[in-house]
């Protein structure tokens, strides 16, 4: 208690959305709603700074624990921080301030503003809770929370597209959770524990740890909506209020996508198998090609980008047959927890990845809802020429859209490399094809959106309508500190692979 | 906002024997998937029932699954608390209402049944609900049973329709929050003076226990309550009217 460590502070990041969430639904409507939110955003972020700073310096890269109530791990439930979680903290910290500043902006004048607050922030302390979470029942629960609060925060646009969305949204949730309790009801009977990190040591390839793996990983892909499955996220996506569409595809299903790799790699790693990992990556590459597809035909902006982020994460699932391969190579033994097993060249591309599509994928929601918002509404032939109005906009989009199809230099075209150039020394040249065929197909349904936003021909009057509101700069501008966010990751990569991939465990390998 | 559902499906009807033969195929598979992990199921494992039983003594409370959901995982519980008050957040309606919490509407025709059930009733579930909470501590019982038996006794207060709770009211959402905002308080408060989140010290961890436990009680009773107004709109009723907005 005398030193400040990183690991004191993991109750404090959870607990301070929590007391947002309750501050802000008590206290009715009121003038500084919006920069008492932005005020717990600024101080959760400055949290997470000195949490991810005192990680780096002290911990020579081991992961640390906190014991609730000190009593321990079987009994009592641990808050365990490792560098993977580390990261995805410090990029919710970020979003989390960049979006809330948004909202506020969003919903200023919105009596939606009473119940979105609170909701937000419950959201919020969920995904926290679930980055720092080493106990698999309370990795239940925080999807538990994760999913409601997600569900009503899309149901919070009150139309009927939205309201369907979020019902099915919610179900799908709940189904996905429910395989996961499953799951976890398997391993608690033969492991006679929930902490991850004793199921890990006494977990081998039993039987009854493959099926607890199947239920997992299938109860997480309907939640992470990986291609078959993917049936909900376009519409729960594209239905919701703007920063609940950004904070859905830049963290919520990252959220479910960190519990599989933890799982994956670390929990379970004893009873994955070379084809499972095969299937995923089919199953992304399909992923890749169908929402591209599917992105190029939507009529819709939103849905477009919301189909983009169904091929984006196809790009994530490749992680799977490329590590797996390092892994029978390096003649790594599969049951360690320190995190090793996940720190080849593909998990790097992979949580590279993950950083560079979030920054990415919130910044081109929020564009995409300012421009919404400037032309009053969501169908993409109503773009036209609107480049001249909102010049800002579009440049944000654009920023957002090079990122997404891999250009230089951008995080994307650093997460494609990294990608591109394990896939080739992995010898799985096949994934080669994939991933440049679908940073084409991105180009073809991002530039379709460009050459509409700079065409300025006035062919009849019926397309140019009325202009609007333009766009309030606040809302602007917190898109444009996310596009240059995601340009700069492009030139710093190596503090990003840092923070995740201890360079004493790559060594090591 | 789920409350202003009314989807139509104008589609095909359903093919019953298609339904019928999914259904039966997946029960069929999850039942092999079951009995195959059974049968591989080695049994040396007791489970956390001997870990529980070493630490009962200093948990504060006498009766296991109290110890556990309180003490032992009090973190699980906080936010499956959190996780209710999601769901009252996203039933309640948009605009909040400066009405008082309860309010007596004269009701012509008096149903002389009901009048008295309740009157004989609701204070003996009152009083169990009381005793529920009390003895959370040393037999089965606890915050979830005594709110929802609370919650029973307001849906039985809610049949005459005299009574009508705004549930926007500010006593109603400090009622609901209040649950949370103990269990985070204790929480924080012990990180203060004991050195860790959620560590009772062992004298007073039964009175920090049974005061989480009250504030839960009310938080769950007043939540349920709402998610039965927000459901059932009995026409006659007027609960359709706990629903006015403010404006």
């Amino acid at each position: 208690m005398t030193s400040l460590s990183s690991s004191l502070l993991l109750p404090i990041i959870v607990f301070l959305p929590l007391i947002a969430a309750l501050v802000g639904f008590i206290l009715s409507r009121n003038t500084f709603q919006g920069q008492l939110n932005v005020g717990f955003a600024f101080v959760q972020f400055l949290i997470v700074v000195l949490m991810t700073i005192l990680f780096l310096d002290e911990q020579s890269y081991q992961s640390a624990v906190y014991q609730i109530g000190s009593w321990g791990a079987p009994l009592g439930i641990d808050l365990v921080v490792d560098g993977f979680s580390i990261l995805m903290i410090g990029l919710t910290g970020l979003l989390t301030l960049i979006l809330t500043i948004y909202g506020a902006a969003y919903y200023a004048d919105d009596p939606k503003s009473l119940r979105f607050w609170p909701l937000w922030w419950l959201l919020i302390a969920g995904l926290n809770a679930l980055f720092v979470s080493g106990d698999a029942f309370n990795i239940y629960v925080c999807l538990e929370i994760i999913g409601l609060s997600a569900a009503a925060l899309v149901a919070l646009q009150s139309t009927r597209a939205s309201l369907e969305a979020a019902l099915r949204y919610l179900l799908v949730g709940l189904l996905g959770s429910l395989f996961y309790l499953m799951a976890i009801a398997i391993l608690y009977r033969s492991h006679g524990t929930l902490d991850l990190a004793q199921i890990a040591a006494s977990s081998g390839n039993g039987l009854p740890d493959q099926v607890a793996m199947i239920l997992i990983t299938i109860g997480l892909l309907l939640k992470i909506a990986l291609f078959p499955l993917h049936f909900w996220l376009p519409q729960a996506h594209a239905n919701a209020p703007t920063p609940v569409s950004a904070i859905l595809s830049a963290l919520v299903v990252k959220a479910s996508l960190y519990v599989l790799i933890k799982f994956w790699f670390e929990v379970l790693s004893g009873s994955t198998t070379f084809g499972a990992s095969q299937v995923l990556g089919v199953l992304g590459g399909i992923a890749i090609v169908y929402g591209s597809w599917k992105a190029f035909r939507a009529t819709q902006l939103k849905v477009l980008i919301a189909y983009s982020t169904v091929a984006q994460l196809g790009y994530i699932f490749l992680l799977f047959p490329l590590s797996e391969h390092a892994a029978n190579t390096s003649s790594f033994s599969g049951s360690s927890f320190s995190g090793s097993s996940f720190s080849g060249s593909a998990s790097q591309a992979a949580i590279y990845f993950i950083v560079a599509h979030a920054c990415a994928k919130a910044a081109m929601f929020l564009s995409a809802g300012n421009l919404i918002l400037s032309q009053g509404s969501g169908d993409i032939a109503q773009l036209k020429g609107i480049a001249t109005r909102e010049p800002l906009n579009v440049l944000i989009f654009t920023i957002a859209g090079v990122s997404l199809i891999g250009l230089p230099p951008s995080a994307g075209f650093i997460a494609k490399w990294l990608l591109l150039t394990t896939s080739i020394e992995s010898g799985q040249w096949w994934w080669v094809l994939v991933v440049l065929s679908g940073g084409l197909l991105a180009a073809m349904y991002l530039f379709k959106i460009l050459s509409l936003a700079f065409d300025n021909t006035l062919d009849d009057g019926a397309v140019q309508r009325q202009p609007k509101a333009l766009s309030s700069k606040l809302l602007t501008s917190s898109a444009l500190v996310l596009a240059l966010i995601t340009l700069a990751l492009g030139f710093n990569a190596e503090f990003i692979l840092n923070i995740s991939n201890p360079p004493v465990g790559v060594s090591g390998i | 906002m789920f409350n202003q559902i009314d989807l139509e499906y104008n589609g095909p009807v359903n093919d019953p024997k298609a339904s019928w033969l999914i259904t039966l195929c997946s029960v069929l598979g999850f039942l092999i998937v079951l009995t195959l992990v059974l049968l591989n199921y080695d049994a040396h494992n007791a489970g956390l029932r001997p870990y529980v039983e070493g630490s009962l003594s200093s948990s504060g409370v006498t009766n296991p699954v109290t110890a556990v959901l309180l003490n032992f995982r009090a973190y699980d519980t906080l936010l499956e608390i959190a996780v209710l008050l999601i769901v009252v957040i996203a039933v309640l309606p948009l605009r909040n209402s400066k009405t008082s919490l309860v309010r007596c509407i004269e009701v012509t025709n008096h149903d002389l049944v009901l009048t008295s059930l309740q009157r004989w009733l609701a204070p003996a579930v009152l009083m169990f609900a009381g005793y529920l909470l009390w003895a959370g501590a040393t037999q089965p019982g606890g915050a979830f049973q005594a709110g929802a038996l609370l919650a029973g006794a307001c849906v039985l207060m809610f049949q005459t329709g005299v009574y009508r709770v705004n549930y926007t009211s500010i006593m109603a959402r400090s009622l609901m929050a209040c649950g949370l905002a103990m269990f985070i308080a204790v929480g924080l408060a012990l990180i203060w003076f004991e050195g860790s989140l959620l560590k009772y010290p062992q004298d007073y961890a039964g009175v920090l226990i049974l005061l989480i436990e009250s504030g839960a009680t009310l938080s769950i009773a007043i939540c349920l309550a709402s998610l039965y107004s927000s459901l059932i709109d009995i026409p006659g009723t007027g609960h359709a009217a706990t629903f006015e907005s403010g404006s």
